[in-house]
């Protein structure tokens, strides 16, 4: 044992843990959820609802004995000591616990029938786990506020809330910006947009997510869908570089909302604004559809045109006239597999686009990346870069194409309009574009494949700074996409190259097993860009596009 | 000359009434800084030599806990990072409680004198006077006084040549009780809402500004004057071993002489009655008692004739000295209307912050309320009883504890009114409070109408 560690017992159950932990932190170590409504781990502790009083006994080496404290103290303020008892489940703690429930509820609206809440409300929780008495409360509810406005995508409703102030806390230590505060005193008091101030920083929708009630409900979300006919699915948001982990809460067809995951050193709890409202450009985007022009062969299957776009790459093989642009949205997994493909073709050519540059915020010092597309860290690692010795990069290419050098060129992914304006591309021959999103490019490709979007397929993305996040498919793709990794493999076998890999999965453990320590950094999501490295000096050129 | 005592234990309150007591000039007239004086440039005493007098003086804060002032300063941290600071709490917004402004009105520069020697004492260079925003009065005489005590060379930088540096700032508040509770007053002078922090970590390692600060009531620091003069020992000519000194006792209700007087910690409350306040009004009986401000447990009348006015007597009979409130409650009062003014007073004022305060305090309120006016059942009171229980030590500060701790007593001395009520489906009193503590012409003497003017008695 360290001296920055401390030995404690809670409930009698002995655990170690670094000094400075809370006593509420030590017990989930142990295996006790001490309940809690206004202690959040991303927050700076206020102590104030009470909920988690416990017995918490310090070790009084005189007496040579444990003293319980003279006023039972909060299980989120007092920090673990070494040889502290802790008892979360005594008699007299379930009975304080009780306590606080019933004065939390004496004032509440309890209107859980229309309320967005109800489902994942910590209040319900704890009301069937501990208290679940009748109310006792004769007297008149206090009455408040109850439909105002934070902001344009945020409402309050004073009766629901707890003054737990999680989101005044939120405003004032995550994202500073000090918009909300608590005013007026005692049972009157309520949670205000202070004066002169507009709710409207870029993270506003974190506080519905941390109120432990339904004090605060996002305009989104509000009367949409109770909350347990969702169905959740992890996933990566693609709105920049931070790659935020997330939920995608849906019906199976459609997002209804998007919630953040708690991902420590990528985005901890939160996501912006705008990564919440993704689902809505996804719902709308115009899909391509599978497409040739070529004369004599119009028309044709996907599969017939996969085929077509393979034994094509293969007519390029060590040829100077072809070149591969790729999206920033290619996950790794693909990324790896067209690299592979394009290295046995030896065709050199090979970059990552400028991508997505719509909806870009200015960078911040909380989450918000200035490069809002999800991958580019990821597809160059994993080796969308130009072959090292003749291999032309995207300004190369642009000009070989300006020059009427190149007659193919194959585009992966969507959003290349940033890059190649179609009078560009009329100088090519022949023009592939692989992509989930029908744009000016695809009324003129030669051959056009309809992709599977983020939220339609598996893979994974890595993040600016190294770490790698893994999305899952939760939404039906419409009829004809693709799946990118799968497409990969065809395209290998109508090229006649061996697919390293049998399937995705298959995928990431040769991931894990490539020679190139960056390939495999990007598994294990220890991926860093030393600031001197080659790639990333590529990275941060690439976005200064 | 040595420092005067009036009436063999006035030493805060030691001038005779109705002159001109606060200048500076009647103030040096009376021993003024001749204290400061020796201790500063005459090295009567090294800061930790005047701790240990304050120490053995066994002067016990003023301010209703009653935690002894030495012990609190020696947890300072011994080498301080930061500089120390004197916070004197002068919120005084206890009902009942109006002490300390007449220490303010009318001598406020023992109350100086007392901040330069305790700041001296636990090396301290700056001390806040935070103020009850509606002590207009008070603000005024102080903000006078550190003016006079500024131009006259007992306040600021290298006071009397010695070296030593201190200064005052008056903050004033904005009329929050809870801003009197240590660290809500802290809070507020930092410019923050005031809401109690929780503790540990206590003032002394960090305070206000993040700095060590201890925080000590008015009367306290007045009362270091004294100990820094005659010493420590001479402190205790008056009272028991452990309650020690003279007590300034703030009288209100149907007494013939209503006010604030200082006597003898320990002085038995009969006599104090009789010779200080000169009895009851006429054809008043004593009803009850409650000693020390309003958050304090109520005693009978009866038990009242047997307190001495000390920490330990006041225990012993079921109550605690506080901050020397002393409520005077004549019989023909009554006790569910008493509680219930009480009440709506710690509703008012709970800051909101903890579960069990915030809801609790207005929850008692209205069933006191609804008891009152005698829309109640029989369970009611075993009701309103357990909700006070669990409002008891688990909230943040004391204010939860403070409206709990009356509510149980009245409801364990007074039970039958509370059931009389009820039974009776509306107040035996008839609704509303005697004659005697009507106070715009019940008998009882008026503060003087000039509000620059204290109310002594
Ligand atoms: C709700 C509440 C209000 C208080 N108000 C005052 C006050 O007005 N004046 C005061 O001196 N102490 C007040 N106190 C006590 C202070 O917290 C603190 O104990 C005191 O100022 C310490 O000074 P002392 O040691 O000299 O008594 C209050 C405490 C609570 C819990
Ligand atoms: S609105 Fe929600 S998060 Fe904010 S104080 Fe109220 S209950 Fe807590
Ligand atoms: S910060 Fe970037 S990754 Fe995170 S939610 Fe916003 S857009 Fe998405
Ligand atoms: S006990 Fe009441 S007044 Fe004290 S901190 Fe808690 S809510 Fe505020
Ligand atoms: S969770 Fe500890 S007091 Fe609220």
């Amino acid at each position: 044992m360290t001296t920055d560690s401390v030995t404690l017992t809670i409930d009698g159950n002995s655990v170690t843990v670094p000094k400075g932990t809370k006593v509420i932190d030590a017990a989930r170590e142990a295996g006790k959820n001490i309940p809690h409504f206004c202690y959040h781990p991303g927050l700076p502790v206020d102590g104030n609802c009470r909920m988690c009083i416990s017995d918490i006994r310090t070790w009084n080496p005189r007496a040579e004995k444990h003293m319980p404290a003279r006023r039972p103290a909060v299980a989120c303020w007092v920090d673990a000591e070494e040889n502290m008892q802790v008892f979360t489940d005594t008699p007299e703690v379930k009975k304080a616990r009780a306590s606080v429930m019933e004065f939390l509820l004496i004032n509440h609206p309890i209107d859980c029938p229309i309320c967005d809440k109800a489902g994942e409300c910590m209040l319900q929780d704890y009301y069937m786990l501990h208290d679940r008495a009748p109310s006792k409360l004769r007297e008149e509810k206090v009455h408040k506020p109850r439909l105002v406005p934070f902001g344009k995508r945020i409402v309050y409703n004073g009766e629901r809330c707890i003054l737990c102030s999680r989101c005044t806390r939120f405003t004032t230590h995550v994202t500073k910006t000090h918009e909300l505060g608590i005013v007026n005193r005692g049972d009157r008091a309520i949670v205000e947009v202070l004066e002169g101030g507009d709710f409207a920083n870029a993270y506003t929708d974190n506080v519905a997510d941390i109120c432990p009630v339904g004090a605060l409900t996002k305009t989104d979300f509000r009367f949409k869908k109770r909350v347990w006919f969702l169905k959740h699915t992890d996933s990566v948001c693609g709105g920049c570089s931070r790659n935020c982990n997330t939920v995608v809460d849906h019906d199976g067809s459609e997002v209804i909302r998007i919630m953040p995951r708690e991902r420590a050193g990528v985005n901890d709890w939160w996501m912006c604004n705008e990564g919440r409202d993704l689902y809505k450009e996804h719902a709308a985007l115009a899909r391509p559809a599978a497409t040739l022009r070529i004369d004599g062969l119009e028309g044709g299957t996907a599969s017939s045109i996969t085929t077509w776009v393979g034994e094509k790459l293969a007519e390029y093989k060590k040829s100077d006239a072809a070149a591969v642009l790729v999206s920033p949205w290619i996950s790794n997994e693909e990324a790896w597999l067209l690299s592979f493909l394009l290295g046995k073709l030896k065709i050199g050519h090979l970059d990552v686009m400028t991508g997505r540059t719509e909806g870009a915020l200015p960078a911040d010092d909380l989450l918000h990346t200035d490069d809002p597309n999800p991958n580019r860290a990821g597809a160059i690692a994993a080796g969308i870069v130009p072959d090292k010795k003749a291999g032309k990069g995207i300004d190369e290419i642009k000009a070989a194409i300006e020059a009427g050098e190149i007659e193919f060129l194959l585009l992966w992914g969507p959003h290349f309009g940033n890059d190649l304006d179609p009078e560009l591309l009329s100088k090519v021959a022949t023009v592939v574009q692989i992509t989930d999103e029908h744009d000016a490019v695809s009324d003129a490709a030669a051959a056009v494949l309809p992709l599977r979007t983020w939220a339609e397929r598996d893979g994974t993305w890595t993040n600016f700074e190294g770490h790698t996040s893994r999305f899952r498919r939760s939404l039906r793709p419409p009829a004809g996409a693709l799946d990118g990794f799968d497409l990969l493999m065809q395209l290998c076998a109508a090229a006649g190259v061996k697919s390293p890999a049998k399937s995705l999965r298959d995928a990431r453990k040769k991931l894990k097993q490539d020679p190139d320590s960056d390939v495999r950094a990007i598994v294990d999501g220890k991926f860093t860009f030393p600031e001197q490295s080659a790639l990333y000096r590529h990275t941060s050129g690439a976005r200064e596009v | 000359m040595s420092y005067p005592v009036v009436d063999g234990s006035r030493t805060i309150l030691n001038f005779e009434r109705g002159t001109e007591s606060w200048p500076l000039a009647s103030y040096e007239s009376r021993f003024g800084y001749a204290t400061a004086k020796a201790v500063l440039k005459g090295g009567k005493y090294q800061p930790a030599e005047l701790l240990q007098e304050v120490k053995d003086s066994g002067l016990r804060g003023r301010g209703g806990a009653g935690f002894p002032t030495g012990l609190k300063w020696s947890f300072l941290p011994k080498d301080p990072e930061h500089p120390v600071i004197l916070a004197v709490n002068a919120d005084e917004s206890e009902p009942g409680t109006f002490k300390d402004r007449v220490i303010m009105e009318e001598n406020p520069h023992v109350l100086l004198e007392g901040i330069v020697l305790s700041c001296y004492a636990m090396g301290s260079n700056s001390a806040y006077i935070y103020c009850r925003g509606e002590y207009v009065p008070s603000l005024k005489r102080v903000h006078a006084a550190i003016e006079e005590a500024y131009a006259g060379g007992h306040l600021g930088k290298d006071i009397y040549g010695s070296g030593f540096d201190c200064d005052v700032t008056l903050h004033s508040g904005a009329g929050a009780y809870i801003c009197g509770e240590e660290t809500g007053l802290i809070e507020s002078l930092e410019g923050k809402k005031g809401q109690p922090r929780i503790k540990p970590p206590f003032p002394a390692v960090y305070g206000a500004f993040g700095y060590p600060t201890i925080v000590n009531n008015v009367e306290s620091i007045a009362a270091v004057t004294y100990i820094a003069a005659e010493g420590g020992q001479a402190y205790r000519a008056w009272g028991s071993d452990k309650s020690t000194g003279t007590k300034l006792f703030s009288v209100s209700g149907p007494v013939k002489r209503p006010g604030v007087y200082e006597v003898p910690i320990g002085t038995p409350f009969k006599t104090f009655l009789e010779d200080n306040c000169g009895g009851m009004l006429d054809g008043v009986g004593l009803k009850a008692l409650i000693i020390g401000g309003s958050s304090v447990p109520v005693v009978t009348g009866e038990t009242a004739l047997k307190i001495n006015m000390d920490y330990e007597s006041c225990e012993e009979h079921g109550t605690l000295l506080g901050s020397g409130g002393v409520i005077v409650i004549g019989e023909g009062t009554c006790m569910v209307r008493s509680l219930m003014v009480m009440l709506r007073f710690y509703h008012h004022e709970s800051c909101g912050q903890c579960t069990p305060c915030r809801e609790g305090t207005g929850w008692i309120e209205r069933i006191v309320t609804r008891i009152e006016h005698g829309d109640a059942e029989p369970g009611d009171i075993d009701e309103l009883y357990r909700i006070a229980d669990s409002m008891e030590l688990r909230t943040i500060c004391t204010l939860a504890d403070a409206a709990a701790w009356p509510t149980k007593s009245f409801i364990d001395v007074f039970r039958s009114e509370f059931e009389a009520h009820i039974e009776k489906g509306c107040c035996p009193f008839g609704g509303t409070f005697p004659d005697h503590l009507n106070l715009r012409g019940g008998g009882v003497p008026q503060r003087r109408d000039d509000p620059e003017h204290a109310f002594i008695a």
